[in-house]
């Protein structure tokens, strides 16, 4: 499914639609719980590990020492404008990248500029390292700031990190609306490589091949950082995205949990659930960067069978009676018949 | 919903056979979805109503019940509800809204 204009319904007539900044990616889940640092470096990186505990700063969020770090840093910087200098300084010193790792799967999707995004993994000391690059000199400063973060960490360090460190470091306030989603898009990326690069490690896949694994792209289930055994391979999550509704709910993602769990009521033969919330923030009805308010389902099965649109959705908002009378802003849905799915394929 | 905000919604759908209740209008939607909607039914080069639900809190709740659905926006074409902006970009693809439209300017 492309993250843009929804490609399912190429009109006969060529129709002007909104562009990609009403149809968002998948947006950034919030860990609100700390997770275990999986210790699995060898013995001299863990003896330094040791000696510079995870560092969790005054908000108490899961970060990177790196990290904690950097927004602590940017914290104690009194001015928006010196901020913004800081940032500037850093997209200089960000390594170059080279062109041939500048791929779709690469691309950081939903940003205003262009920003790619490389990792890989060192099989040995089980740390991610990535390169980037923007061509606007703000981003650049911003990829580098988040590389300086979490290049040298275990991909479930990585995974772990709260995206609240963007406004307790003060960075929201010097960036626009857009700004920001595109930087919560990127450290999404960052997430979903790491987690994917580390799953690939532990199931002995090359790390070639992990490294140009497909970014988690509007269809796909979003990164569950949460310790997601399974990839976020393509290939993993057509299986995923069936068995999404049979896992316990996720804690940090309770509005799309509760709707996989819902709608799990039509035995669906697929089901995919996408929070376009971060698409949104800075739109009139929009709920801030907290996300879980603007969702995408995709829902294929039997009972839509002799349907109409108009019952099919029926049925969808009567399951989500709750959630749509309370956090759910926006419902965007597609539902189809299983048999309706194989005469199109 | 009271009998006097039904009066109204009742009266929006008699005065006008294609009705779309959105955010903002067509020269100015508010939201994605209503934009979506308003760019469909420009393309089929017909003239419609649209409602803005931003400017009547009470209209904008009541016209959820009346319909049962929970979302703006809403299109109504002679008095029926016909769906929001997904079911509107379905009924396109196919053919089936231009048919429908057809439909209701024959008669």
């Amino acid at each position: 499914m492309a993250p843009s204009a929804p490609t399912a319904f190429a009109a006969p007539l060529s129709l002007p639609l909104p562009s990609s900044s009403f149809h968002g990616t998948t947006c950034v889940r919030r860990p609100r719980t700390r997770l275990p640092v999986v210790a699995r470096r060898p013995a001299a990186a863990a003896a330094a590990a040791a000696a510079a505990p995870r560092m969790a700063d005054d908000a108490g969020l899961a970060l990177t020492p790196e990290l904690g770090k950097l927004t602590s840093m940017f914290k104690a910087v009194p001015d928006a404008k010196l901020r913004y200098q800081q940032l500037l300084f850093f997209a200089k010193e960000l390594a170059p990248m080279p062109d041939e790792l500048k791929t779709p799967a690469n691309k950081v999707p939903g940003c205003l500029s262009t920003v790619y995004l490389s990792a890989t993994l060192d099989p040995e000391a089980r740390t991610v390292s990535y390169v980037a690059d923007s061509d606007a000199q703000l981003t650049k400063g911003l990829a580098a700031l988040l590389l300086r973060g979490v290049n040298g960490c275990t991909p479930e360090e990585i995974a772990a990190i709260d995206p609240a460190f963007i406004s307790e470091s003060g960075l929201s306030v010097s960036l626009t609306p857009g700004r920001n989603n595109g930087f919560l898009n990127m450290l999404a990326l960052v997430k979903s490589k790491a987690v994917a690069l580390g799953a690939a490690a532990d199931a002995g896949a090359a790390t070639v091949a992990a490294r140009d694994a497909p970014a988690a792209d509007g269809g796909a289930p979003p990164a569950n950082g949460a310790g997601a055994a399974s990839a976020s391979a393509a290939s993993a999550a057509a299986a995923a995205a069936v068995e999404e509704d049979e896992e316990p709910d996720d804690p940090t993602a309770p509005v799309a949990s509760a709707i996989r769990r819902k709608l799990g009521a039509l035995r669906p033969s697929s089901l995919v659930v996408t929070d376009n919330s971060a698409s949104h923030a800075g739109h009139a009805g929009a709920r801030g960067l907290n996300g879980e308010s603007h969702f995408k389902v995709s829902v294929v099965a039997d009972a839509f069978d002799g349907l109409s649109a108009v019952k099919r959705h029926q049925v969808i908002y009567a399951l989500l009676k709750d959630e749509m009378a309370g956090p759910i802003h926006a419902l965007e849905i597609e539902a189809r018949s299983v048999a309706e799915v194989a005469s199109q394929t | 919903m009271d009998t006097e905000t039904k009066k109204r919604i009742d009266q929006l759908l008699n005065d006008h056979k294609i009705v779309l209740f959105m955010k903002g209008n067509k020269t100015m939607p508010m939201c994605g979805f209503s934009n979506t909607a308003t760019q469909i039914l420009n393309t089929l080069n017909i003239k419609y109503f649209t409602y803005d639900i931003l400017e009547d809190e009470n209209i904008r709740k009541a016209i959820k019940e009346y319909s049962s659905w929970p979302t703006i926006p809403q299109l109504y074409i002679n008095r029926e509800f016909i769906g929001g902006a997904d079911i509107m970009l379905e009924l396109f693809e196919t053919g089936e809204l231009q048919a429908q439209v057809e439909a209701l300017l024959a008669t």
